[in-house]
């Protein structure tokens, strides 16, 4: 009792601080006054009585220290003292706080903003419930190697489904899903088209997530001939219903087909990508046409407790294993995939992409701590009186450095306030940028729990780096030495000087790193991204337009909307020309082919290339002609007048030396595994596209897509363009709309984000870390060089000329600058061939070591050359 | 002995008290009289002492220190501890002779 007694008293003391001491005073006051005039009692004169008096009491202000200590909480009093100072000599040395603070906020800012990104999309994991056991099943086959992340999966089919679904016993439950783009459109509002997907009955249970109003699918909604049902997203729900509660149990058109509404799913809802509407799997159109052989459906299961990995493995071989003995001809080989959930849309590049981030700014962190470390070295110099006069009145080490390193983290937090406005502001900017861009429903990118207790770490953290050495460095200072040479020693010591040059090597290295870094980043961006695309892209418009498969379910009836719209097309006066394509440029997944009388290539790799289907006039938009042979006619695709055409990228490839008009080709087709029969080259086209990529053309009349792009050359463009067309489609199907209307520039862009997000962001690290080296650099040489001014007057007035001088000081900034290649080089070169892409070349190190190389002789170089000329006198003065 | 004399004298200031226990070792303790202040913070911060304002003899404001019920405690407790250790040791020494 009486300790707890003692220690509120101890933290009331802190409060009431001055109040005591004054109070103390006046006891000591009355105390020496009594003592006085006792003495003055016995015959002293006044002024004897009161030296008495005083030496009778002993020392008053140590006492009144111990009082003080024993009455407070000496710690907490030391560090309040410390802090008080800090802030005094931060307020009155403005310039250099200033430059430290933005030093180390930049560096804290952008730490923070890439570890929050990072979080959002990686390391903070998946909205679900104990997302750990939510894995995410698929199948290949055994024959084939295995293929991580988002390309490489393959779904089940429907039967496949149902059979693992009820054979499994690792899994407490499977459920399934597959996209599916959904018009909604109804009497009031122009129809409008969402991304939308067909889930099991059982999928949001699974997930554990409920409707925030309404209901979640029933078992008896996923079964054949139930009334038609559609659960939308809050996000739908806000824009196009005005978040107006009635809305569950309304009926709107759901692809034309009346649906009713029967929930509303929470904000920030959008299993499994991006997606805002969900029907049940029963009215998935693919489910009539399923056979085993077609694996579009998407599963992820919950594993039952206790389960671990490697049994649910064992279980799905059993199952598979079971499956390929009774289906042998379409299951023999295939067996399970498992991964995680977040990694199957995690491409393992991207891993390595954040991990390079993360990296990077941890480089540019490191060279603000230097940069700030070099300059509280520079400034210990001045301090080093003061040091040593406070360690001669008795302040320990341990004391003095704890001042020091109070001082840097007062900075630390200064810049730490500031870094988190960055950071907010950055994180909001990237928000911004990739919203357009499909990333999944879950990254969110905002700062969080964790991201705060990071960001709380980085600036201690960051106070520790910068300020730790310069502090242990001051202590030591010799207190003789420094009140003897009048303050001189302090950093013009030998010690001194080795761990600013150590710095300056560490600075150029990372700096060299992180320049490399970037500059191969943003070659490989800069690749990718050339409109170097073969065709004359003015004027280009495309846009999108999907016929879904419930409402054209037969290839004739694609045909007939495609050539009808055609003509409407056609019609308008301010087209120049257009045409459909399944893709509008090139690309495309890539599908198995065979030649036909060609020495076949290694069996385990089949041939690949791209298939794009071309409506007529495809080529004319482009502006493109075929170099060899014909385009197609409105009669190929028929039946006998299977036709197709490849660009030269496929000729080169695969029928090198040999002419491909009227070679054959054999293609896979998606619905099965019997492959086409066989088609006849009749042309060449170029290479269009950013990637030379083997394309093969095929008329749109022979694949009639599901979904295809328009191209369009027109002089009108935007907005207005897409008016006149959408009221073309709407003439043709009330409930289609036209979505993704951009310009041929645009959706290149579009294309490759990651590549483009990321070469900026590394281009802005780089130049943030070049700009704060070279200032850094700068700074520290030229000062210390400034330092050697004594040194430069002693050897001219020993006769050394200004030349010889100047060469020396500079010489030992170039070997600083040396070890730092040296040390940046090997790993600057190693990341770059690590690297999954971007370009090899080193060639993007040559300017960038000139560059340093430039700013630090910049900055050796003059100060040197003033110290040189100075008359030899005032450079012995020199302090 | 502070506390011996508080108990004595009643309500004394740190002038008084210093001066007593001087007076009481007859000149043997000859400390220097400041060092009285942290002691009395200390029996204060137990509780065994109190203290209030009030005017010393030269019409100055001072503080004046008395004991508590849990000082007289404290105070008869460590006297009987001192006296059995007293005991003790004489017994031993009556032994040793």
């Amino acid at each position: 009792m009486t300790a707890l007694r003692v220690a509120i008293l101890r933290l009331l003391d802190l409060v009431l601080r001055r109040r005591r001491n004054a109070r103390l005073d006046e006891e000591v006051q009355a105390h020496l006054e009594l003592l006085a005039a006792e003495h003055q009692a016995r015959g002293m004169s006044p002024s004897d009585a009161r030296l008495a008096a005083r030496r009778s009491f002993g020392p008053v202000d140590s006492m009144k220290t111990l009082h003080r200590e024993r009455r407070g909480l000496p710690l907490v009093d030391a560090l309040v003292q410390d802090l008080r100072v800090a802030v005094r000599l931060m307020v009155k040395e403005r310039w250099f706080t200033a430059a430290a603070v933005a030093t180390l906020a930049l560096g804290i800012g952008v730490n923070n903003t890439v570890f929050a990104i990072s979080n959002a999309a990686w390391f903070r994991g998946l909205p679900f419930d104990d997302p750990q056991r939510v894995l995410s099943l698929g199948t290949r086959d055994s024959r084939t190697p295995l293929v991580t992340g988002p390309l490489g999966y393959r779904g089940l089919s429907y039967p496949e489904y149902e059979d693992w679904r009820l054979a499994t016993r690792a899994f407490q439950n499977l459920a399934a899903y597959t996209d599916g783009p959904v018009n909604l459109s109804d009497e009031v509002r122009a129809p409008e088209r969402f991304a939308g997907s067909y889930v099991s009955a059982n999928l949001f249970a699974l997930l554990g997530h409920q409707p925030a109003l309404g209901r979640d699918f029933r078992a008896d909604d996923d079964a054949r001939g139930s009334g038609p049902v559609v659960i939308i997203g809050h996000g739908v729900w806000a824009a196009r219903f005005g978040a107006d509660p009635a809305i569950v149990g309304k009926t709107v058109r759901v692809n034309g087909v009346p649906s009713t509404i029967v929930g509303i799913m929470p904000a920030g809802f959008k299993f499994p990508l991006n997606h805002d509407v969900w029907q049940p799997l029963a009215r998935w159109p693919g489910l009539a046409r399923q056979n085993r052989e077609v694996r579009t459906l998407e599963v992820v299961g919950r594993v039952r407790d206790g389960v671990t990995r490697a049994q649910t493995e064992d279980d799905l071989e059993r199952v598979t294993a079971h499956l390929g003995r009774e289906y042998p001809v379409t299951n023999a080989h295939t067996i399970a995939t498992l991964t995680s959930y977040g990694d199957r849309h995690f491409a393992p590049q991207m891993k390595i992409l954040f991990t390079l981030l993360m990296g990077a700014v941890g480089c540019v962190l490191l060279i603000a701590c230097a940069n700030v470390a070099n300059l509280l070295f520079a400034r210990s110099a001045t301090r080093a009186r003061e040091i040593a006069v406070r360690a001669s009145l008795g302040a320990s080490r341990g004391r003095i450095v704890r001042q020091l390193l109070v001082e840097t983290l007062c900075l630390a937090v200064v810049a730490g306030v500031l870094g988190l406005a960055i950071s907010v502001a950055g994180l909001r900017l990237f928000s911004a940028t990739v919203e357009q861009t499909g990333a999944p429903y879950w990254f969110r990118f905002e700062m969080d729990g964790s991201a705060f207790f990071y960001f709380a770490v980085l600036c201690v953290g960051t106070a520790a780096l910068s300020g730790l050495t310069p502090a242990l460095h001051v202590s030591r200072t010799e207190l003789v030495e420094v009140l003897k040479e009048g303050g001189r020693a302090g950093a013009g010591s030998r010690r001194a000087r080795r761990w600013t040059g150590a710095l300056i090597v560490g600075q150029v290295a990372m700096t060299l790193v992180l320049l490399a870094s970037a500059g191969f980043m943003l070659r490989a961006f800069f690749d990718l991204y050339r409109l170097d695309v073969g065709v004359d892209t003015s004027r280009l418009t495309t846009m999108r337009l999907e016929l879904p498969g419930q409402e054209y379910p037969e290839a004739g009836q694609r045909l007939a909307f495609f050539d009808r719209l055609d003509e409407r097309l056609r019609a308008l006066p301010v087209v120049e020309s257009a045409a459909m394509a399944s893709v509008p440029f090139g690309g495309g997944r890539p599908r198995p082919f065979s030649v036909a009388d060609h020495p076949a290539l290694d069996g385990s790799n089949p041939l690949r290339a791209a298939v794009v289907a071309i409506g007529s006039r495809y080529f004319e938009t482009l502006g493109v002609s075929v170099r060899r042979g014909r385009v197609f006619k409105a009669s190929d695709g028929e039946a006998g007048q299977e036709h197709v055409i490849v660009n030269d990228s496929f000729a080169d490839r695969f029928l090198a030396g040999v002419d491909p008009i009227g070679r054959r080709v054999q293609l896979s087709i998606a619905t099965s595994t019997t492959p086409s029969e066989w088609l006849t080259i009749v042309g060449v086209s170029p290479t269009v596209g950013r990637l030379p990529q083997p394309t093969i053309y095929v008329p749109l009349k022979w694949e009639p897509v599901q979904a295809v792009s328009l191209v369009v050359r027109s002089t009108a463009a935007g907005a207005a363009l897409a008016a006149m067309l959408r009221d073309e489609v709407r003439a043709l199907d009330d409930d289609l709309p036209l979505f993704r209307v951009e310009t041929l520039e645009q959706s290149l862009a579009f294309a490759r984000w990651p590549e483009r997000v990321f070469g900026s962001i590394f281009g802005i690290f780089a130049a943030l870390g070049l700009a704060l080296s070279a200032v850094g650099l700068y700074a520290v040489v030229r000062y210390l060089v400034a330092q050697r001014t004594h040194e430069v007057g002693v050897r001219m007035a020993l006769g050394a000329r200004a030349a010889q001088v100047t060469w020396l000081i500079v010489r030992r900034t170039i070997i600083h600058l040396a070890i730092g290649f040296g040390i940046g080089l090997p790993i600057a070169v190693g990341i770059g061939l690590a690297l999954p892409f971007g370009s090899r070349d080193l060639a993007t190190l040559v300017p960038v070591m000139a560059l340093l190389l430039a700013v630090t002789l910049a900055a050796c170089a003059v100060p040197a050359r003033r110290a040189a000329r100075l008359d030899p006198i005032s450079a012995l003065r020199h302090e | 002995m502070v506390l011996t004399t508080l108990n004595a004298m009643g309500s004394l200031h740190g002038y008084g008290i210093a001066r007593r226990i001087e007076q009481m070792s007859e000149g043997a303790l000859a400390l220097n009289q400041g060092t009285i202040y942290p002691a009395l913070l200390r029996l204060e911060q137990k509780g065994w002492i109190a203290s209030e304002w009030g005017t010393s003899e030269n019409n100055r404001r001072a503080r004046f220190y008395s004991i508590t019920r849990a000082g007289r405690r404290q105070l008869a407790n460590e006297t009987s501890s001192w006296v059995r250790t007293v005991a003790m040791v004489n017994r031993m020494l009556r032994n040793e002779s």
